[in-house]
């Protein structure tokens, strides 16, 4: 029978592309399989899998610290691996609610994890561990009955850092010790105009940032007992206001604030000379002095100063999940992290600061940025109590965010400041029930 | 034949099995769980706590986030439809025909939708950028002012469509392509015996036989529209403000930054439902139409 | 048969009006859909501040290829380019053998629940990954597929937008065939591998790329289920150079760059499957 078969040559069918599909796919299961096999356990070596995110300069830090236990330690083997920290959350929730978490693992928020952290008290060898560190931090990752579920490993300050090529050029001077926000922001705007670069002042959008902001006015997001939120709050509406003003009078650009969600960094603009004043913090040391090298003049400088100092202090941590197989090593690896020796090492190739008492007291050399380190530490050394109670309560990230996310309506004129506080302030209280 | 009936049936479910199982076991059984979640608020400190409707009623009475979401993702699903609908028909007949470097230019259609969406929104986020942004720049050239793009909620709405169009067109006119291929040159011949032009041919004999094609488009089309995140997430974050803010990224704020699993499960519920309506509606009428 | 001056003008002949209104339309189109693309392969051989010049240059002012030897030099490509081989040969394979099975089902046979069947299919697209990724995590880790290349192979691969395209492209294939072969003694599996198969071709092509694309760029949930270097895919190796507060974006381009090529090759060879069958069929009467 003729037929018109609309469908290309019909009984042609089979024909060679589909057998040599066929072939390879048959091929690259063989391969496949090869490669699934697990390589062959050896009895005697546990192996660890250790999880990081990084910005730089800590994974060279942190890989030669890795390699240092290895060799020492030959009975272990750390599995190490690097994952964007944009999905570092998801990526440890999902994996620990099935028992598969890491077993020591790199986070910004600990909290978030408690219900499936390891206590380490057991296995460590030295029973007052947890005091070696910084009181505030520590409080961190430990539970509610007293538990250690892990150590904080750097601590971070916010504060400004400013081009000072740009202020020379304008014939401005910096500002004072004691100077305001306000002060800052108008010498960086006069700076702006006279050299023609596009941005005056910026800051990271991020709830923490904000909050560092917040503190030199008296406010920020909780209640001395940390059992409430006071965002609300007289001093707080004052500085959203001026927060806010420095916007819309365009000292500060749209685009970081308005210009996308989660986190929002300024680095590269600061880093191409685009921008006079920066407000985020310490970690970026190590990275303006690759990136920036000898091109401009730049240096830390202390943050604005309304009744007190602002600032914000923070860090990440290290903590050991449930699931681990081997327990008294992963609290080898702890204390071996934790120690003054490799702190002290971290430290200084990382450009972070030391988390143990110790170091604190003694102080950190480094190699090079010295004063600009010791700008932060001293910052570090002024903040209010308050900038510890909201830095180191368990919602902070969640509540963080809530309200960089309405100030950033107020921002584009959705919200006014008194709706978006009070929006913010009823989120944060559900949120403060779980 | 009652054997015959019944090994006919059998047959159908046995080849159906493989695929169907992988649904089950991967996709059905944790989304009946996570709807589930829905009654229960969660918490990284304590197992969850039974809530009920809790989160429902929080959700669609006081949440004012979750009601913009809602707003501007059917704002999205319509403009996104209709441009991908009408261009990929356009596009699909415009590569089916015999011109020269028909592969290339197949291949360019097509390359936006091999890129990984964090790449498209990152390219797009230079291009539009207000200060540094080639489109501006080009504006700039031509004596005309620089414009906020990314930065004014109108703007940033109708970028988010045109960008998720520019990266999503080449994937749908593919189908239609691989649909008029399945159009007779008989008939092409018979229409043009009967003496009918381009443009009569293309309605008469080109659209009734491409219609189970475009169902797929239109129904495709519309539940990715529906469910797009990361394109938009990474070009502008849902701003500015809460310009483009879209159901699937108040489901993921929720959930993986404000630690509320049940509240996004029950979001989550309340978008399965709306979009399993739609999809059920073109269904049945298509059927009726006899082309699906 | 006669062939008309209109069919052959369908076969590419003369040119008129309408065959230079497609082409200026298709010039256009591509130029839109290529320019940035194009853009990102050129800034891909810029130094880092060139890529954040404002104003932005087009082509680099400086050619380097730093971008590449740095970012290869930090992750062991081959190791990643040959897994992101492995997965999405073997994934692409078992989505062709399942869907086209599924959609052969689906539109040949009635069999109660065939349209509830099909809905239910076509609703597992309306739910995000985000909220089964926790439930589908733990179905993985109690299966063993944790931390291996099957746990992202075989989730993926019922891919119901492939059922759909495949089911919708079987309907129209007239169901007289299979019944003349049904008639002619051949099993059921026969006329599925041997009729109706081999007429799929342009869908079955079409599914091919859609499927090496989605399984090449997967990346969220390879992050979560693999935790072991040495199985890493590219996607996840690319992803390294994303940290909290900085992106290498000079990596990020040129790793990029690399990760695009395979798959343009696979599209290339794969788009002549699309011809039109008009050029062999009706002629022969």
């Amino acid at each position: 029978m003729a037929r018109s078969l609309p469908h290309g040559e019909a009984r042609k069918g089979k024909g060679d592309p589909m057998k040599r599909a066929a072939l390879l796919t048959t091929l690259l299961l063989v391969l496949g399989m090869a490669l699934l096999a697990s390589s062959p356990v050896q009895a005697q070596v546990t192996t660890l899998r250790f999880l990081w995110f990084t910005d730089g300069p800590d994974k060279p830090a942190i890989e030669g610290l890795v390699k240092r236990f290895n060799d020492t330690n030959p009975d272990i083997k750390i599995e190490f691996s690097i994952v964007p920290f944009a999905e570092l959350n998801q990526l440890l929730v999902t994996q620990a609610s099935a028992g598969q978490a890491p077993d020591l693992a790199r986070v910004n928020e600990p909290y978030r994890f408690f219900q499936y952290t390891l206590d380490l008290r057991p296995y460590l060898k030295n029973k007052n561990f947890a005091k070696d560190f910084l009181d505030e931090p520590m409080r961190m990752v430990t539970g509610e009955r007293g538990e250690l579920y892990g150590i904080p490993h750097d601590l971070t300050m916010n504060g400004p850092l400013v081009n000072v090529s740009l202020f020379k050029k304008a014939g401005v001077d910096l500002p004072k010790d004691r100077a305001t926000w306000e002060d800052w922001m108008t010498a960086a705007a006069k700076v702006k105009k006279a050299t023609g670069v596009p941005f005056a002042a910026a800051v990271d959008r991020s709830g923490h940032r904000l909050d560092g902001f917040l503190q030199s006015y008296g406010g920020g997001y909780f209640t001395r007992d940390g059992k409430d939120v006071r965002v609300t709050s007289a001093e707080t509406r004052k500085a959203i206001e001026a927060f806010v003003g420095f916007h819309k009078d365009g000292t500060m650009p749209l685009d970081i604030w308005a210009g996308g969600t989660g986190y929002v960094g300024a680095n590269q603009q600061f880093v191409n000379g685009q921008l006079v004043y920066y407000l985020s913090g310490n970690w970026q040391v190590a990275q303006f002095t690759d990136g920036i090298g000898n091109k401009f003049e730049w240096k830390a400088v202390p943050n604005g100063y309304e009744t007190q100092a602002g600032g914000m202090p923070g860090g990440k941590f290290l903590i050991a999940f449930k699931n681990a197989k081997a327990p008294d090593k992963v609290a080898r690896l702890v204390e071996f992290l934790g120690g003054a020796d490799a702190m002290t090492e971290y430290a200084v190739k990382a450009m972070f600061l030391p988390t143990r008492k110790d170091l604190v007291r003694q102080g950190v050399k480094y190699p090079t940025r010295n004063d600009d380190m010791n700008v932060f530490i001293k910052g570090v050394g002024e903040l209010p109590q308050s900038a510890y109670v909201d830095n180191y309560n368990l919602h902070f990230g969640q509540v963080g965010n809530e309200v960089r996310d309405r100030v950033t309506q107020v921002i584009t004129g959705e919200l006014t400041v008194d709706k978006a506080l009070e929006l913010a302030q009823t989120k944060a209280k559900e949120l403060l029930k779980q | 034949m009652r054997t015959q009936r019944t090994s006919y049936r059998l047959t159908a479910y046995l080849f159906l099995t493989p695929n169907v199982a992988i649904f089950v076991v991967f996709i059905i059984a944790p989304a009946i769980y996570n709807f589930f979640l829905s009654l229960y608020r969660t918490s990284p400190f304590r197992p969850p706590v039974f809530v009920g409707p809790e989160n429902f009623l929080y959700l669609l009475q006081k949440d004012d986030l979750f009601w913009r979401a809602v707003r501007n993702i059917l704002v999205f699903v319509v403009g996104d439809v209709m441009l991908i609908t009408g261009l990929s028909v356009l596009v699909g007949v415009l590569l089916n025909q015999n011109v020269r470097f028909r592969g290339f230019f197949r291949s360019a259609f097509f390359y936006p939708v091999l890129l990984s969406p964090v790449v498209v929104a990152l390219v797009w986020q230079w291009i539009l950028n207000s200060q540094f942004g080639v489109l501006n720049a080009i504006l700039q050239g031509l004596g005309l002012p620089r414009q906020p793009w990314l930065l004014r909620a109108d703007w940033a709405m109708f970028w988010a469509i045109f960008v998720h169009v520019w990266a999503t067109l080449g994937f749908f006119a593919m189908i239609v392509l691989a649909g008029l291929q399945a159009i007779p040159a008989a008939l092409y011949e018979a229409a043009d015996i009967d003496g009918a032009g381009r443009w009569k041919t293309f309605r008469h004999v080109t659209v009734p036989m491409l219609m189970p094609t475009l169902m797929v488009v239109l129904i495709l089309g519309m539940i990715r529209s529906f469910e797009v995140f990361d394109h938009i997430y990474v070009l502008t974050g849902g701003g500015p403000g809460t310009a483009t803010l879209l159901v699937v990224h108040y489901i993921y704020r929720s959930a993986f930054q404000l630690d509320q699993f049940g509240l996004a499960a029950a979001a989550s519920l309340v978008l399965f439902v709306v979009i399993f309506t739609l999809t059920v509606t073109q269904y049945l009428l298509g059927r009726s139409r006899g082309s699906i | 048969m006669a062939t008309s001056s209109k069919a052959m003008q369908y076969r590419g002949g003369r040119m008129d009006t309408g065959t230079i209104g497609a082409y200026g339309c298709l010039v256009l189109g591509t130029a839109v859909m290529f320019l940035p693309v194009l853009w990102i392969v050129l800034s891909s051989f810029k130094g880092l501040n060139e890529i954040y010049r404002i104003p932005p240059t087009f082509l680099p002012e400086h050619w380097i290829t730093s971008n590449y030897s740095g970012a290869l030099e930090r992750f062991p490509f081959l190791r990643y380019l040959t897994n992101s081989v492995v997965v999405t040969v073997v994934a692409t394979a078992i989505t062709l053998a399942i869907n086209s099975m599924a959609a052969f089902a689906l539109s040949k046979y009635r069999f109660p629940g065939r349209d509830a069947i099909f809905l239910v299919i076509l609703g597992t697209l309306m739910i995000p990954l985000q909220v089964i990724m926790l439930p589908v995590y733990l179905v993985i880790a109690k299966l063993g597929m944790a931390n291996s290349l099957w746990g992202i192979i075989i989730p993926p691969s019922a891919t119901p937008t492939g059922v759909f395209l495949l089911r919708q492209y079987m309907l129209t294939i007239p169901d007289e065939l299979l019944e003349a072969a049904r008639i002619d003694g051949a099993g059921e599996f026969r006329i599925y591998w041997q009729v109706v198969l081999p007429l799929t071709r342009p869908a079955l092509a079409v599914l091919t790329v859609f499927s090496i694309m989605w399984r090449w760029n997967d990346f969220l949930w390879p992050l979560i289920v693999i935790n072991q270097d040495r199985l890493f895919t590219l996607q996840l190796g690319l992803a390294r150079f994303r940290g909290e507060l900085v992106t290498d974006w000079h990596y990020v381009l040129a790793m990029t760059v690399l990760s695009i090529i395979p798959i343009t090759l696979v599209f290339a060879v794969l788009q002549r499957y699309l011809v039109s069958g008009i050029a062999t069929t009706g002629l022969k009467g």
